[in-house]
């Protein structure tokens, strides 16, 4: 098998905030937790 | 949970980023890519950092707490293990990712020393505020 076809899904902001956005409207109901790393 | 992987040293890439994203699988964590540092500008700005990228960030929110405007709402609580720089970066005259960069990264920072944490104090310190954060005592 592919090793992408395991690896989960990342979403690009290089477009903008706006999918952030939307995940943050929709979760508002929740604590939420939003966290910004390097990933190596 | 929304785990953003910004691109700050030269092995960040989309592939990386996918690859961190894995060793958690838990349908309640949504994994987003900041090539650009649009989000990293953006958590510096709410944080009143003129000269910085957030990066090594992590903000919590209250339920019921919505973004309105442009610009992300502040978080209720937060944390940092930075020592971060943006100016720095612009004009830093070693080559973006090497390892003189790396080392002269660890050197800035605008991040206020109180809200730092790392290692164990950083998990306990996010444990804690998520509890305040859902019983509202912000």
């Amino acid at each position: 098998m592919d090793r992408r076809d395991v690896l989960t899904p990342v979403q690009s902001l290089d477009r903008g905030l706006d999918l952030l956005r939307a995940w943050f409207e929709r979760e508002s109901g929740h604590v939420r937790i939003l966290a910004i790393q390097s990933a190596t | 949970m929304a785990w953003t992987f910004i691109d700050m040293i030269k092995s960040d890439t989309l592939e990386a980023a996918s690859e961190a994203a894995s060793r958690i699988d838990d349908p309640r964590l949504l994994a987003f890519h900041d090539p650009g540092h649009q989000l990293g500008r953006a958590m510096a700005r709410c944080l009143g950092w003129r000269q910085h990228i957030a990066w090594d960030t992590y903000f919590i929110f209250r339920a019921g707490v919505h973004w309105v405007g442009q610009e992300m709402p502040a978080p209720d609580y937060w944390f940092h293990q930075l020592r971060d720089r943006e100016v720095w970066e612009r004009t830093a005259e070693a080559e973006f990712g090497t390892s003189g960069w790396t080392q002269a990264l660890a050197e800035k920072s605008e991040a206020d020393p109180a809200h730092f944490a790392t290692g164990a104090d950083l998990r306990s310190a996010l444990g804690e505020a998520v509890t305040a954060a859902g019983s509202g005592n912000s």
